[in-house]
């Protein structure tokens, strides 16, 4: 049997994690499922579980001049009705799951996942996004691309917690989001494909391809320079490390996102197609 | 010890040990309220919706320490509200009923959509109850349902 904790304030919850290791529990949405049991059963938690959807230190979204900052606790369903975020990460959230779903799905429970199949985290990728983490020591801000490790794996400390998503904000001109999945709603994700241009640059996240999103600051620069659509293809294809899995194949994943980026340079960008 | 307590229904209960258990499972054996259903376990078929807050949730997938201090409504006592006997009537009018083991969450993803007191065109509708799945009806009759409902809601304006 386990143990389940409700501390009243973020304090308290810091507190407690600082003296055993505990499993953070916010909307629900995934580690409900992974701790499934007979109906009537208790969960299958495979250790201690600390509540924090209830927390109001980690709800709201708020801005400053320089950035969007995001609560772990805010659900999809409030990045979707959001009237600051703009418009790309509506999108993108809009797109996940089913509403039911999204009222109880938290940013900070699908970053702390750490699916590969997670579709905010190329949001986070593409926008250089830096996380909060808060524990009795203190408080610490990684970049997304240094917390997400690997499938399921995270540089989440065992006595922290996720606080805050700051996106920092930049001048989108414009954005391309493609989710490929064996339906339009309700499904994850085969692969995805994200293209932010801003008044300086061109940024690419591509996920559920690889274990962690994909983006290559090389090659995004090589598309500015308006290189061969074949040079950065095959730049691309070698960063591929996809695997067969029970939603697709990587032959099928790796085609996709090739069509993918293709279809994107030709129309939005007049690179040299030789 | 503190003293958990969450609305069901308009009455207040206690909540007491696992706070880990299902909201689906307080329901349908605590309460005895077995119009909230199981079926896929994982937030797939919206058999078991619920209000919580008047929002909709997958009972299967809350954990009764999330519901501390909020209200919960099932479809037993949804089923007194006006709303309700225009959603049934809408229901009935198109055949939109069959086995019935889908319409209670059904009934009530309808309700998140009306709610929103907008024009839905049908890939919309159907966005709003992919989370509801139904093996019997094929859905058209319930799309009509909803479609219908929408445009009493036209005309009344």
């Amino acid at each position: 049997m386990f143990d389940s904790y409700r501390p009243a304030t973020l304090e308290e919850a810091l507190e407690l994690m600082g003296k055993k290791t505990l499993i953070p529990l916010a909307g629900g949405t995934d580690l409900m499922i992974r701790a499934r049991n007979f109906q009537g059963a208790s969960r299958n938690f495979k250790g201690d579980v600390i509540l924090i959807a209830h927390l109001n230190a980690l709800k709201g979204i708020t801005e400053t001049e320089e950035a969007y900052v995001i609560g772990a606790n805010v659900t999809q369903a409030e990045m979707v009705a959001s009237p600051i975020l703009p418009e790309f990460v509506r999108h993108v959230v809009a797109e996940m799951a089913t509403p039911a779903i999204r009222n109880a799905a938290t940013l900070g429970g699908n970053i702390v996942n750490a699916a590969s199949v997670a579709d905010t985290l190329p949001i986070l990728y593409a926008c250089d996004a830096k996380l909060i983490l808060k524990s009795v020591k203190g408080e610490r801000i990684v970049n997304v691309e240094d917390f997400v490790l690997a499938k399921y794996k995270t540089d989440r400390h065992p006595d922290e917690l996720l606080i805050s998503i700051v996106l920092p904000k930049f001048q989108i001109q414009s954005y391309t989001y493609q989710k490929m999945g064996q339906r339009k709603a309700s499904i994850l994700s085969k692969v995805s494909f994200l293209a932010l241009c801003t008044d300086h640059d061109v940024r690419i996240a591509i996920g559920a391809l690889n274990d962690t999103v994909l983006r290559s600051k090389e090659i995004e620069k090589m598309i500015a320079q308006k290189k061969p659509k074949t040079e950065i293809l095959s730049a691309y294809q070698a960063l591929y490390q996809s695997h067969d899995d029970k939603r697709s194949t990587k032959a099928y994943k790796e085609r996709v996102v090739n069509n993918l980026i293709g279809k994107w340079l030709d129309e939005k960008h007049e690179v040299n197609n030789g | 010890m503190m003293r958990y307590e969450f609305m069901l229904n308009g009455t207040s209960y206690m909540v007491e040990g696992d706070l880990t258990r299902r909201l689906l499972d307080v329901i349908r054996e605590d309460h005895g309220l077995m119009g909230t259903k199981e079926s896929c376990q994982e937030g797939e078929c919206g058999a078991c919706l619920v209000f919580i807050d008047d929002e909709i949730y997958n009972s299967c997938l809350v954990p009764i320490g999330n519901v501390i201090d909020h209200s919960v409504v099932t479809i037993e006592h949804f089923s007194k509200s006006t709303d309700y006997e225009r959603i049934a009537k809408a229901y009935l009018d198109t055949g939109a009923v069959q086995c019935g083991y889908c319409t209670p969450g059904m009934v009530m993803a309808t309700q998140a959509l009306l709610k929103q007191d907008k024009k839905f065109t049908l890939d919309e509708i159907k966005l709003e109850l992919s989370g509801n799945l139904c093996r019997c009806t094929g859905y058209q009759t319930i799309f009509e349902a909803v479609e219908k409902l929408l445009e009493e809601v036209q005309e009344d304006v």
